[in-house]
């Protein structure tokens, strides 16, 4: 009897430290530029929690219109600090989780050694088109045209500009070489395939208001305790380590 | 202990081993509405059709299958499964051919490759593309007896690609090529040459050079010199044969320098290679092929491609069949878009000789497309070609034209055993209907009508010839099906059927005389295909 006893606690004890692999998954929703860190983050989290992710990557702007169509995340990592705002004022988001998560750098680049050797190249004009992500519907470019406008260069760079939809697209002017040089972001230009190429200037975060980005959790994951739990990890040393190592500041 | 605690013991281990497996891996992915509502009205946005998601929600993963089991399975790393995964797009690292052949004939997931853990300078590719097709009553003077019986083989085709170099400037590419075809009706009156067979060759051996801002210009540059593939323009010229057994290539040198997706210029010097079936192929110093070819893509309504080609042909001891033209040629199109009207215009005129007789030939096109609007975006097409003919065979000129080393199948048939059509003394008018259900599958419906340009002619390279032309020129027409499924980059299948009404030519008693016995028969044709790239 005693055996039996001892054997059923074991089988009970085992059956709940195996809990999280059966446990509700945790669907997350994270902006494309955010993508490259949220892997690693995503891998760290698991590690630490046994809480199974369930990780959609696209535009802020999409996510934000299927969050307001019914689309269920549990969790937004944003690519801005309105969007998740607006979700919060809107009761699609939960109070008081709204946190800047990351905050974006904006860097001057271009694949060219020898094109950038700091403000400088900006002012001298020296070069045929400029690429900036759309300042309408880009964070990164609406800190491009404020830095512009902070060094009195906006109104007569005008003819060399060239606006891309969004970051891929400016970085892609950039790449095909229809544009010599072009501000994007820091986090593109630490990804494996441009760092240590080309030359850039990290543009001073004094010359453009900061590109927060934000995270909020979604009404639906109020009861998911692996939601909390990825709330929580954000904010944890390891996992700033990883954000700040893709060319990312913290708060 | 008693039987009944051993029992629970035993009970003990498999929950015991369940319960201490790891949390499945994070998934990728994108959230979808699962079912589409059509407006009852409808609403246009963008000048599309807008289609309302009613639900449910679902995850659908994006992950490739194969990549995401060797990461949970612990045979790669997390970071290396991220590495592959994003290899796609702007991160491909595009073998040493990319800027000579199709991106879809060389793009695929690297499995074995991934597998084997090698290091991303390195690259590996296994093909083998199995297919059974079978047509009957035989038109070609070759097949003589066909007797009108069906021709039935299974040709397959594997192919191995060895690369070096990975995106670096200098690069090294392998690419070995079997092609073999299993007579399923005998030997007697089937189709076999060097189209269908070339056994054991190598295909593309080079090395290449890549420099990607040439001089801080933004400019891309690269030079080859080996033996290689091509596909230039819409391959009417030029190409790397896809639905044939055998490809054309090429030993030579050929460079490129251009503005991605803007505007580019090659030019070449080869000697086409001399397929053999069972030996290796061959060189061969009396056959050079030469030129260059410019292509813009600047105004999207108006993209324009010029070239010049030259082939000097010497090599066969008839001079009768020597060939020395020079090729000019141009196209003007717009590519096909849902909601808008597109277009295709070709033409192309040679100059030279044939043998010792003056050669002047053309070649025009037109194609007119519209691509609706609508779900599975069907597009209508209407296809016109002139291919001229020789007016009087036998004079001092003559005015066949020669299709050089162009492919076939992507608009008049499909060619392998079948194919009986050429860019040569031929005019068919013609339309296609292509919808695609889903991104996976490409459903096509055609019809054309063919008649010969000049009716004392050729008739393409089946060997029928009336030289008083009392056959006339109707050749028929033909109503051809096809599907298309792609399950992903790496395994596809194609199945096609073609009815060939065959015309009053193939009735008169001179050709009838020429072809076997039964070729004036109406043909059908079928093929199911499998291709399996790793």
């Amino acid at each position: 009897m005693i055996l039996r006893l001892l054997t059923a606690c074991v089988v009970i004890l085992v059956t709940m430290a195996g809990t999280p692999a059966f446990a509700e998954p945790v669907l997350v929703a994270v902006a494309a530029n955010f993508i490259p860190p949220f892997r690693e983050l995503a891998i760290e989290f698991e590690k630490a929690t046994g809480h199974q992710l369930k990780v959609a990557g696209g535009s802020s702007g999409n996510f934000y219109a299927q969050i307001k169509h019914g689309a269920p995340f549990d969790i937004f990592f944003s690519a801005d600090a309105e969007r998740p705002k607006l979700l919060e004022d809107e009761g699609l988001g939960v109070k008081d989780t709204r946190f800047t998560y990351a905050i974006g750098r904006l860097v001057l680049w271009s694949p060219n050694a020898d094109l950038i050797k700091g403000v400088e190249t900006l002012r001298a004009k020296q070069y045929k088109k400029l690429a900036i992500a759309n300042p309408k519907t880009a964070p990164y470019g609406v800190a491009a045209m404020q830095t512009m406008q902070k060094l009195e260069l906006w109104e007569s760079l005008q003819p060399q500009i060239v606006m891309g939809e969004n970051l891929g697209q400016t970085m892609g002017f950039i790449e095909s070489g229809n544009a010599q040089l072009g501000f994007v972001a820091l986090s593109q230009v630490m990804d494996a395939k441009f760092k240590d190429k080309g030359s850039r200037w990290e543009v001073p975060t004094t010359l453009h208001e900061p590109i927060n980005q934000d995270v909020i959790l979604l009404t639906k994951g109020q009861k998911n305790p692996g939601a909390k739990a990825l709330l929580e990890f954000v904010g944890s040393p390891p996992a700033k380590a990883i954000i700040e190592r893709f060319g990312y500041e913290l708060k | 202990m008693s039987k009944k605690s051993l029992w629970w013991v035993l009970l003990t281990v498999p929950v015991l081993f369940l319960g201490t497996t790891t949390a499945k891996a994070v998934e990728y992915g994108e959230l979808v509405e699962d079912e589409v509502c059509l407006p009852t009205a409808p609403i246009i946005s963008s000048g599309r059709s807008v289609e309302i998601p009613c639900g449910p929600w679902v995850f659908k993963n994006t992950e490739d299958p194969v990549f995401k089991y060797m990461r949970d399975t612990g045979w790669i790393s997390h970071e290396r499964y991220f590495a592959v995964s994003d290899q796609t797009g702007k991160n491909w690292i595009e073998p040493a051919d990319a800027v000579l052949n199709r991106r879809k004939d060389i793009d695929w997931n690297r499995y074995l490759k991934t597998g084997l853990r090698l290091p991303d300078w390195l690259d590996l590719g296994l093909e083998q593309r199995s297919r059974i097709e079978s047509y009957d009553h035989p038109w070609r003077v070759s097949q003589v007896p066909g007797d009108g019986a069906p021709d039935t083989q299974v040709p397959l085709r594997s192919r191995v690609r060895f690369g070096l170099g990975g995106n670096g400037p200098v690069r090294f590419l392998f690419e070995g090529n079997d092609s073999r075809s299993f007579l399923l009706s005998g030997a007697e009156g089937s189709f076999r040459d060097t189209t269908m067979v070339n056994e054991f060759d190598i295909l593309q051996l080079f090395g290449a050079l890549k420099l990607d801002n040439v001089l801080g210009t933004g400019l891309r540059t690269d030079f080859h010199f080996g033996r290689m593939t091509m596909d230039v323009g819409n391959r009417r010229m030029i190409a790397r044969n896809d639905f044939r057994n055998t490809s054309n290539s090429f030993d030579g040198f050929h460079w490129l320098i251009g503005r991605e997706k803007l505007w580019q210029v090659r030019a070449f010097v080869v000697e086409p290679v001399i397929r053999l079936m069972e030996q290796m192929d061959q060189q061969n110093k009396n056959t050079l092929f030469w030129g260059t070819y410019f292509e813009g893509q600047h105004f999207p309504w108006f993209q324009m491609d010029a070239y010049y080609l030259g082939l000097n042909d010497i090599r066969v001891a008839n001079v009768a069949n020597h060939r020395t033209y020079s090729t000019f040629g141009g196209r003007l199109y717009k590519n096909p878009k849902p909601g808008e009207l597109d277009y295709e215009i070709e033409t192309t005129w040679q100059f030279g000789h044939r043998g010792v007789t003056d050669h002047f030939a053309y070649f025009q096109h037109l194609d007119l497309g519209y691509m609706f609007n609508v779900r599975w975006t069907p597009r209508l097409l209407f296809h016109f070609d002139y291919a001229s003919g020789d007016r009087k065979p036998g004079d001092s000129q003559d005015e066949s034209f020669d299709t050089l080393f162009g492919a076939r199948n992507f608009e008049y048939m499909p060619t392998s055993i079948w194919g009986p059509f050429y860019r040569a003394n031929l005019w068919s008018p013609g339309w296609r209907l292509i919808i695609t259900p889903n991104p996976s599958w490409i459903l096509e419906v055609k019809h054309r009508v063919w008649y010969l340009a000049q009716s004392k002619d050729f008739f393409g390279q089946s060997g029928l010839r009336d030289p008083t032309g009392n056959s006339g020129s109707s050749l028929g027409q033909d109503v051809q099906l096809r599907a298309r499924w792609a399950v992903n980059k790496n395994l596809d299948f194609d199945a096609g059927y073609v009815h060939w009404f065959k015309g009053s030519y193939f009735d008169s008693p001179t050709i009838l005389a020429e072809m076997p016995t039964g070729g004036n028969k109406d043909s059908d044709y079928f093929y199911f295909q499998m291709r399996i790239r790793i």
